[in-house]
């Protein structure tokens, strides 16, 4: 049996160079995908409520696809994340809705994340991040791509960058 | 001459000499010239040299706070206290692997040393080139993949500062250090290994590596211990094992290391299990290297990796060649080693075997279980975690078997069984009976109770065999108790250090039973001056205030702390329970306030405070009973250890008429 | 009280200051077997992360609720999937690494045995290497030499 040594080399070596080479180590891949968001209803952050009203959030009978975006002011990422979202919200206001859930943050900072970055698209505040568990987020930025049936089709963890946005915009106007 | 230049300059010498070392070893080897092997035991001490100047750079560079040098400025920081950068260069990859490759070149001279007792000139030069070619690597990584001293072109007013984590206490100067010396030490028996197997001398390199083995055994050990305490005294969160997978890379050689000394002693005296051995060391060594490659590459995580890089493709290789070149040597002459003799199970041959049989179950298991995982991930791309429930579970059945072993193994003689021996295993196994009884009729839990009933199995075995080879020694030489216990104790140390370590592995195994079972863990907020009444104590928060320190800021809240009955016995006390803030950490180190007693631990961590008017605390409350034992437990092994590590002073005069049973 | 503005503003990570509530010793255990999403190998009883001060926050409610642990552990997996779980579940590929002490001993036990039973026949060979013819010459040669002069 013992000359079967080099087999388990050989194995043990593929292995650990499949682990090394993965592209993302740490990734999860959500477990809502191709199921229903979750539903839920949030105070909207102090300048949203004007236009908003008091409360928004994801339910059944939409009709319109969402981006939803879980943030926090003491992300850096997300600093870089965010006048690209502002961008496509401009642009795609009517037909997809762009919406914020503030996770872990206090109200004052995340005030002033959205005046620093002057965004007009909503967000809610989630301060202890219930709603993002819900999600299953496991950081800080996530976005999750919900169309217009209010079905999940894919959470990207991390920054998004124009080309990926662009990407998920036109997977839920298709 | 600045740090840097120093110590680039002496790092690129240990490799060249490094190599040089390799190179005469093979010539030594291949030219069977003594000549060449006497050269390589001088340049062993040259590159001992040139590494510790190396090292002595680093530090040097680290305390005058010279930033232009890479590590310290990514390491180190202006405003750590001086203990901290006394320490900083383990504290992050390329010091560690410093350390590391300054401890092999050590350990390869002390080796060249003793080598003229010990290896002939057949043996010598691959035992020593094996050294040399392990020291190659790691200063070879160090040349061209990790290198400490880079050049930062603008150097910076200050470094980016240590992981606090490894700032919180005194056990990081001792605890890596410790672990690397046992891990470097496995090379010096694998080495004997590679020659014995080249020459085909496959009995002497057992006794020769005997001292060996246990010293690296001995700091494994130390090392794993103190890691224990240390994670209990620092993280907070009341435990001293989390199985997290770096852990789990430390005790499979640890696992292996412990069945190799066992069998070791099967081969000692009956020259069986040959080929087993040079397995068992292989993969002891391998364990080693799969450690700290799963620490640098990025494959697992883990709260004690380091930073990924180019790193972790070297390790790999350098982990597939150690496996191939241990396995292939041994399957090209596994054909050779015919061995031909008896086993009975019912003999300490048999016990030591059964004994390393389930040592490399767990080491089997515990490595299955670090890499399910990743193996998952491989064949179905789902992800899975297996983690501390998995393996305390699976540990419980293997560690009954392993204590079982333990008692039985010493009291068995060599070959087969007698009547006393029988009369001393009924002892025992009413020992484990009345223990386990005990334990139930307290109200204990089972796995509690059968924990005391095998310690007190253990116990039993351990007083039998004292009081037996005493009682028999001063009968027949009509010496008094004490004497004959004193001369045993002296002439037979191997056996009476080992009795002393296995008492210690039985109360660790004690210790570790009624501290997970009876582990509890409470939050309560409480308000300035409010009183906390729970598992027999009364807490009651003082006030909050803040600290100023050199490299952090501090939220104190003191607590005093009452014991109302006798459940919170020893926990009286004042208590600054305190949350560190680290300018590089985005949120604060909650650091425990431990209170030791000989009977419960009381542990006190401030989780969250009123940040705007001060006027609550979070205070997390763990009571853990008998973690004190742990601790004193690992002394104990350690001390038995070194009793048998000790050199024998003036050796008692043989003055035995009739052999000890047993021995 | 200004110093207490000053750590406001130093702590990177705001968070909202209200008091957590409290937490009973099962919070803990059932907190123990569950991981913490954004740490790296810590569980959520030991981790000091948002999110895991909110994963014992809701095993608080759930508990106070009357809920199973079963039925706990159940709603992280539905959001996390299994790897939420630190006790790998029973089934698939992972219950193989739940058979892993039995495979191990086994192999290593069927090992060792072949090993011992080689050893002994071995033993056993060399015992009887000597030949019958041989020890027949030999039982002659010890013979008393009886017609010798």
């Amino acid at each position: 049996m013992l000359r079967f040594w080099p087999i388990l080399v050989l194995l043990l070596g593929g292995l650990f160079y499949w682990g090394m080479q993965r592209p993302n180590p740490n990734e999860l891949k959500s477990v809502l995908v191709g199921k229903p968001a979750p539903s839920f209803s949030l105070p909207l952050l102090e300048p949203y409520r004007a236009q908003y009203g008091p409360e928004m959030g994801v339910r059944a009978g939409l009709g319109k696809p969402v981006l939803l975006n879980i943030w926090a002011s003491w992300c850096i990422p997300c600093r870089t994340e965010a006048p690209l979202l502002e961008r496509f919200h401009q642009q795609y206001r009517d037909q997809v809705l762009i919406l914020g859930v503030n996770v872990q943050d206090s109200e004052a900072e995340a005030l002033k994340f959205i005046q620093q970055y002057g965004l007009t698209f909503p967000s809610v505040y989630d301060g202890r991040g219930r709603i993002g568990i819900e999600y299953g987020y496991y950081g800080v930025p996530e976005t999750f791509v919900i169309d217009r049936n209010g079905t999940v089709l894919a959470r990207h963890a991390g920054e998004l960058s124009e080309a990926q946005l662009r990407g998920y915009i036109e997977q839920v106007l298709r | 001459m600045t740090p840097g230049l120093l110590g680039g300059v002496s790092l690129v010498a240990a490799l060249i000499l490094s190599v040089l070392g390799l190179a005469l070893a093979v010539l030594a080897h291949t030219l069977r010239d003594g000549r060449y092997l006497e050269a390589a035991k001088r340049l062993s001490l040259l590159t001992l040299l040139a590494a510790a100047l190396s090292f002595g750079a680093l530090e040097w560079a680290i305390l005058t706070d010279d930033f232009s040098v890479s590590y310290v400025a990514n390491h180190s920081s202006a405003s750590n206290p001086l203990w901290v950068k006394l320490v900083t260069p383990w504290a992050a990859l390329e010091g560690s692997i410093l350390l590391w490759a300054l401890l092999q070149t050590a350990y390869t001279w002390l080796v060249g040393l003793r080598a003229g007792q010990s290896l002939d000139v057949w043996r010598a030069p691959v035992a020593l080139g094996t050294l040399f070619a392990v020291q190659v690597f790691f200063f070879a990584v160090m040349v061209f993949v990790a290198h400490p001293f880079d050049a930062v072109p603008n150097p910076p007013p200050d470094g980016l500062g240590t992981n606090p984590l490894l700032q919180n206490h005194w056990m990081m100067a001792v605890h890596p250090v410790l672990m690397y010396l046992g891990f470097v030490g496995l090379s010096v028996p694998f080495a004997y290994a590679v020659a014995a197997m080249v020459a085909r001398r496959y009995q002497s390199w057992i006794f020769e590596t005997r001292w060996w083995t246990l010293v690296a055994w001995g700091f494994l050990t130390a090392a794993i211990f103190t890691g224990k305490w240390w994670s209990y005294e620092i993280l907070g969160w009341g435990g001293y094992w989390a199985w997290d997978p770096v852990e789990n890379a430390s005790i499979i050689p640890w696992l292996l290391a412990t069945a190799f000394l066992h069998t070791a002693q099967v081969q000692e005296r009956k020259g069986l299990f040959k080929g087993w051995n040079f397995a068992f060391i292989t993969l002891a060594f391998a364990a080693t290297v799969f450690g700290t490659f799963l620490t640098r590459s990025g494959v697992i995580q883990s709260v004690h990796a380091f930073a990924s890089g180019p790193v972790g493709a070297w390790f790999l290789v350098f982990l597939l060649g150690v496996l191939a070149v241990g396995l292939g040597l041994l399957a090209r002459v596994s054909s050779e080693i015919r061995e031909a003799g008896e086993v009975r199970w019912r003999s300490r041959e048999g016990a030591l075997l059964a004994g390393a049989l389930f040592f490399g179950t767990f080491a089997f298991v515990v490595v299955l279980g670090t890499l399910w995982p990743l193996v998952v991930e491989v064949v179905s791309g789902a992800k899975v975690s297996v983690g501390a429930p998995f393996f305390n579970q699976v540990s419980v059945p293997l560690g009954i078997f392993m204590l079982l072993l333990m008692g039985i193994g010493p009291v068995l003689p060599w070959r087969n069984t007698n009547a006393q021996v029988v009369r001393n295993l009924a002892a025992m196994l009413v020992a484990l009976g009345v223990g386990t009884l005990l334990g139930l009729a307290l109200g204990l839990s089972l796995g509690v109770s059968l924990a005391i009933g095998l310690f007190a199995y253990n116990l039993t075995a351990i007083w039998l065999m004292v009081a037996q080879g005493v009682r028999e020694r001063s009968r027949s030489l009509g010496i008094p108790a004490g004497q004959a216990l004193w001369e045993l104790a002296s002439s037979h140390k191997r056996r009476f250090g080992s009795h002393i370590v296995h008492f210690g592995v039985a109360l660790a195994a004690l210790t570790i039973a009624f501290s997970q079972t009876y582990r509890v863990t409470e939050q309560k907020t409480l308000q300035v001056g409010e009183t906390w009444q729970t598992r027999g104590l009364e807490i009651r928060l003082l006030s909050i205030g803040a600290r100023e320190e050199s490299n952090r800021f501090a939220a104190i809240a003191p607590i005093e702390v009452r014991s109302t009955s006798r459940e919170g016995w020893g926990a009286d006390g004042r208590y600054e329970t305190r949350l560190n803030f680290y300018p590089q950490m985005s949120s604060p180190l909650a650091t425990p306030v431990v209170r030791y007693s000989l009977y419960n631990d009381y542990y006190f961590v401030l989780m969250q405070f009123d940040q705007e008017k001060g006027q609550w605390a979070t205070i997390k409350l763990i009571v853990t009973p008998m973690v004190l034992w742990l601790w004193v437990a690992g002394l104990i092994i350690v001390l038995g250890t070194l009793y048998i590590l000790w050199p024998a002073g003036a050796r008692v005069t043989s003055r035995q008429v009739s052999p000890m049973a047993g021995d | 009280m200004g110093w207490l503005l000053l750590l406001a503003l130093a702590l990177a990570q705001p968070s909202p200051n209200t008091p957590p509530p409290d937490f009973s010793p099962e919070v803990f255990e059932i907190a123990r077997e569950l991981r913490c999403p954004v740490c790296q190998g810590e569980s959520a009883a030991e981790s000091n992360a948002g999110i895991a001060v909110e994963m014992r926050r809701i095993i608080a409610e759930q508990l106070a609720q009357g809920k199973s642990r079963a039925e706990i552990r159940e709603f992280f997996v539905q959001r996390y999937g299994d790897w939420i779980l630190y006790e790998p579940p029973a089934r698939g590929l992972t219950l193989w690494v739940w058979l892993s002490p039995l495979v191990g001993l086994g192999l290593l036990g069927f090992g060792l045995w072949r090993y011992l039973a080689g050893v002994r026949a071995r033993a056993q060979l060399t015992a009887s290497d000597v030949s019958e013819e041989e020890i027949a010459r030999l039982e002659a040669e010890l013979q008393p030499r009886e017609r010798q002069p």
